[in-house]
């Protein structure tokens, strides 16, 4: 009888604790993100993306990730994250939404991974592929966003301007206010591009 | 049966650790859970001001710089680090999530003393901390020095080891169901115990364990922190600030609910006392199983 009890409260605990853990939203891990843009003769070619980790999530993904715990990734290292801990992120565009205009651009699969550790914090890098022509450089809007509200990014340009073969392109903060998986609508800080 | 509780707790402890690291896209394993956005069960439709995110942000970053300082010799600032903690829990737990919803449907669908809303946010805080701190012992000490590959494959191996858990368990329950015996005495222990639940002048312990049995996810990176930094102790006590900072919120909204309630129907007279009264609680208790059924839906 003592092993149907336990086994029922055991169970019942169980059951009571999926539901507290999803509710457990709101955002536990900080990232501090810099989009560098990429042109060439005819437009955007892709950004350069950089996710620096805050330092506590950093240590427990380092913790898993730093094979000899170095506090250095190596080159083996750095292809063993690539396909463990971020290849899968293309699920989710890797938390990109660009638009141009009211439209939704596709994210294309990241090419260039690197993985650093700058002052106990972890860094990604990776370079997403876009192609928007001149013509079509307005209202060019790129952010970062988890849906699920578990991740708070923060985005800057790492410039403010380009001088483009169209003309100068300029980067600057904009708020985007998208709306979450059922914690209402987040302000995220984006980045605008505009053609001058 | 001192043991078996042990083995217990320590089987509950892998899983919601199980639960806990799967929330965390960007560690090795996470790959099998990580999802297109989809569908979820909205709890929250207004605009989430962006202070709270900011402050979030800010805060955690100050806790990191005083704790390095105070594990480069400079003790004095400890204190400031965990001011900074008490600060984010006050405003960590303030922000959309962490079972809000569940305490403010329970306190405004029964009659409760102000106790009951101290007792639930010590219990729902108190527990966050040790399980945070028996996931953390467990996954990243105990097994760690047992199952080498622990480290690297750690959300595989808890989510391996839970399945395997909860299926033994299952078996156990469904073979004490077919003895005849204790199927009738766990039948009369059963009643007994819903008779306790029911009583509107108990503590909600069982919500309160369920809330805070899944650690939050920062208390577990802040003691991972301290173990790789060699500053456990210290970042035993950020945790421990983190808590109260967590217990006040969740004490003055659950306050706010017990006495917006008690307000409300003293100003009702009668059968208007009665219907508002059953509204909330037949509303509390419908708001509860529904969002409770919606979040174990979205987490299947």
């Amino acid at each position: 009888m003592r092993i149907r009890h336990l086994a029922a409260r055991f169970l019942a605990a169980i059951l009571m604790s999926l539901p507290a853990a999803a509710v457990a939203a709101h955002p536990h891990i900080w990232i501090d993100t810099t989009f560098d843009f990429r042109f060439d003769g005819d437009g955007l070619t892709g950004v350069r993306v950089s996710w620096l980790f805050d330092e506590f999530n950093s240590a427990e993904m380092l913790f898993s990730l730093d094979e000899n715990l170095d506090g250095e990734i190596s080159e083996a290292e750095q292809e063993q994250i690539r396909q463990n801990a971020f290849e899968h992120l293309l699920a989710t565009d890797y938390f990109l939404v660009i638009f141009a205009g009211s439209q939704q651009l596709d994210v294309a699969e990241a090419r260039d991974f690197r993985a650093d550790v700058i002052d106990g914090r972890l860094l990604y890098e990776f370079t997403v592929p876009l192609r928007v022509a001149w013509r079509r450089m307005e209202n060019l809007v790129v952010g970062s966003f988890d849906t699920s509200y578990f991740i708070d990014f923060m985005s800057v340009p790492a410039r403010e301007r380009h001088a483009g073969a169209a003309g100068t392109v300029l980067m600057r903060n904009e708020t985007l206010r998208l709306a979450s998986e059922g914690y209402g609508t987040i302000p995220v800080p984006a980045v605008r591009v505009d053609l001058n | 049966m001192r043991g078996a509780r042990l083995v217990l707790l320590v089987c509950l402890l892998v899983i919601v650790g199980a639960v806990a690291t799967a929330q965390n896209p960007f560690l090795p394993g996470a790959s099998q859970e990580t999802e297109a956005p989809g569908e979820s069960p909205q709890i929250y439709s207004g605009r989430v001001p962006r202070f709270l995110a900011a402050w979030s942000r800010s805060l955690q970053s100050g806790i990191a710089r005083l704790s390095r300082r105070v594990t480069g010799g400079e003790w004095t600032a400890a204190i400031g680090s965990f001011l900074l903690a008490v600060a984010f829990g006050i405003v960590h737990i303030a922000g959309p999530g962490h079972g809000k919803v569940f305490a403010v449907s329970f306190f405004a669908g029964r009659a409760a003393r102000p106790r009951d809303g101290i007792v639930y946010s010590v219990v729902v805080n108190l527990v966050d901390s040790l399980s945070a701190f028996g996931l953390v012992m467990l996954g990243y000490v105990l097994l760690r020095a047992t199952v080498p590959d622990f480290r690297t494959q750690g959300p595989r191996i808890l989510e391996l080891v839970s399945y395997g858990v909860i299926a033994l368990f299952g078996v156990a329950h469904l073979v004490s169901h077919i003895r005849p015996h204790a199927h009738d005495h766990g039948h009369a222990h059963d009643a007994h115990e819903r008779h306790d639940e029911a009583s509107p002048r108990r503590p909600p312990w069982a919500l309160a364990l369920s809330v805070g049995l899944v650690p939050c996810p920062v208390s577990t990176v802040l003691l991972v922190y301290g173990l790789a930094n060699d500053a456990l102790a210290l970042m035993a006590i950020m945790v421990l600030g983190v808590s109260l900072g967590g217990f006040l919120t969740m004490s003055a909204i659950s306050l706010a609910v017990i006495a917006g309630r008690a307000h409300l129907l003293e100003r009702l007279r009668g059968k208007a006392a009665h219907r508002v009264s059953a509204a909330l609680e037949y509303g509390a208790s419908g708001a509860i199983i529904a969002v409770g059924i919606a979040m174990f839906a979205a987490a299947w």
